[in-house]
């Protein structure tokens, strides 16, 4: 038996390990762009030979390299790192076919589900999450179906004096401008109002000391006829969340008003954090894909607050924050992985190994 | 030289099954060699005292070291396979518990072990000529020499 030695393709952002027998051929393919520099790979890898990148300063931007390499004289494709992988950074095909498709092979679960009928388009889930893999598209009814009246500006007795616009609480009054010089000698040339932004207030009409405005608001005495706008209705929408950018950190199951997001983490535990170790780098900050780490700022001057501080609930456990940290001042306590199982003891074995030690 | 003390290895496993009552015929046909010569070997006539002790000291070497120097005195792996099987009574065995299924064991050239499914390897004893490469092959020496009568 001759050992067969694998070889490794680095190419762009991936990094190819394959070893090509007389039985079978394994391809280990690592995909930077998904990686969020965890270093779970490393850590379960029964042979060491996956090392992780300087992160800090990858993730700060410092640095242009990968964040990891994998050694193609240690690897030896059993693609447990695959199996671990939260985030499918990593894959092990076996004669094509990827081991995530091989059910004796673990896989890490993690999922996130949205209920749309339940969701009210309130878009914060958007706005809030850190990987940007949630769109909310909104359409709402046009103004007018909801506002309606008249305004009138009387030109003749209007002296121009601005003092209506600078009432007016929905900015629709404007003063256009003139070029004056001596052939045209006002500072003004015209009032206008913009009726897409009045609401018929009646604002304007009280302050005008030279009663020049007239305003009818039909709102109140048309209430009834008036539509209220629904969801899903008048008010139409959609949430999609791209899966595939998620790392189920669960910023937007934390935001959402109505509970129509769900997400199951890969991990249940804490992280640690050694505050008194912190020394302030913001190397943490920068790799965490959930963006759960951030320096307390003080609310006063002579308050004392701690270095670094997490928000475990939208923490994805994952350790990228660990494998940063160059003061070790962070630890990530797993307790239990959600998984599926495996025959394999060795397997297991060193899955527990994820777990914090008690 | 390597063909001597292969020759006093042969004279070994001779008087074995000598001992074990099997005729010349069959101990010609077992070790692939002439009838006179297995009768050479009983006699004592040849190989020489000083062949047959190193050869002794070789076949009671711990086993995974006098495997290796026996497998390197032919490229017969038949031949060789005959000779180890009657010499020690042992077997590959996968410690199931240990093995990672990275598969490189199955790179055996004899094709001593085998794929059952897309998961699952096994030991082919029909094809494993017990030159123990896998064992130092696999990464978390999951493979390793047991006694055969303790496993059946």
């Amino acid at each position: 038996m001759t050992e067969i030695c694998a070889i490794k393709e680095v190419c762009n952002k991936t990094l190819q390990i394959i070893r090509e027998g007389s039985k079978e051929k394994r391809e280990l393919q690592w995909t930077d762009d998904k990686c969020v520099g965890c270093g779970i790979c490393a850590d379960i890898c029964p042979v060491s030979a996956i090392e992780m990148g300087p992160l800090g300063a990858i993730s700060k931007g410092l640095m242009d390299a990968p964040k990891l390499d994998i050694d193609n004289t240690k690897c030896v494709l059993c693609g447990m790192c695959a199996s671990a992988c939260p985030f499918n950074a990593m894959d092990l095909k076996i004669d094509g076919k990827s081991t995530k498709e091989i059910a004796q092979y673990p896989k890490v679960l993690r999922d996130i589900n949205l209920e749309q009928s339940v969701c009210v388009l309130c878009k914060q889930c958007e706005i809030v999450c850190p990987q940007d893999a949630i769109t909310v598209e909104r359409t709402t009814p046009p103004r007018e179906t909801l506002v309606l009246g008249e305004i009138q500006i009387n030109k003749n007795t209007c002296v121009l004096c601005g003092i209506c616009a600078e009432y007016c609480p929905a900015d629709a009054i404007d003063l256009i401008k003139n070029d004056f010089n001596p052939l045209s000698i006002s500072p003004y040339k015209d009032i206008v109002v913009d009726t897409d932004a009045c609401v018929y207030c009646k604002v304007c009409e009280k302050a005008c000391p030279h009663n020049a405005i007239t305003v009818i608001c039909y709102k109140c005495p048309l209430a009834k006829k008036i539509k209220d706008p629904e969801l899903y209705k008048e008010i139409d929408g959609k949430t999609t969340i791209y899966k595939e950018k998620c790392v189920t950190c669960g910023w937007c199951e934390n935001v959402c008003p109505v509970g129509a997001i769900k997400v199951s983490k890969p991990f249940e535990g804490e992280l640690k954090v050694d505050s008194e170790k912190c020394n302030g780098c913001g190397g943490c900050i920068a790799v965490c894909p959930c963006n759960a780490l951030a320096f307390p700022k003080p609310e006063s001057a002579a308050q004392k607050v701690d270095k670094i501080a997490v928000n475990q609930n939208v923490c994805v456990l994952c350790g990228a924050c660990t494998k940063a940290c160059p003061v070790n001042a962070l630890t990530v306590c797993r307790t239990s992985i959600n998984m599926t199982e495996t025959p394999s003891k060795a397997w297991q074995e060193r899955f527990k190994t994820l777990l914090c030690k008690k | 030289m390597p063909e001597h003390i292969l020759s006093g290895i042969k004279a070994i496993v001779a008087m074995n099954m000598k001992m074990d009552g099997k005729t010349q015929r069959e101990i010609g046909e077992y070790l692939k060699v002439d009838r006179s010569l297995v009768s050479h070997y009983l006699t004592g006539r040849h190989p020489s005292q000083r062949v047959l002790k190193v050869a002794s000291d070789i076949i009671d070497m711990p086993i995974p070291y006098s495997l290796k120097i026996i497998h390197g005195f032919s490229d017969d792996k038949d031949l060789i396979k005959n000779i180890i099987t009657y010499l020690y009574t042992i077997t590959l065995k996968i410690d199931y518990e240990k093995c990672i299924q990275c598969g490189a064991c199955l790179e055996c050239k004899y094709g001593g072990i085998k794929k059952i499914d897309e998961y699952n390897i096994m030991v082919d004893s029909e094809n494993c000529v017990l030159c123990c490469e896998c064992i130092e092959i696999c990464p978390i020496n999951a493979i390793k020499i047991v006694n055969k009568k303790l496993e059946e």
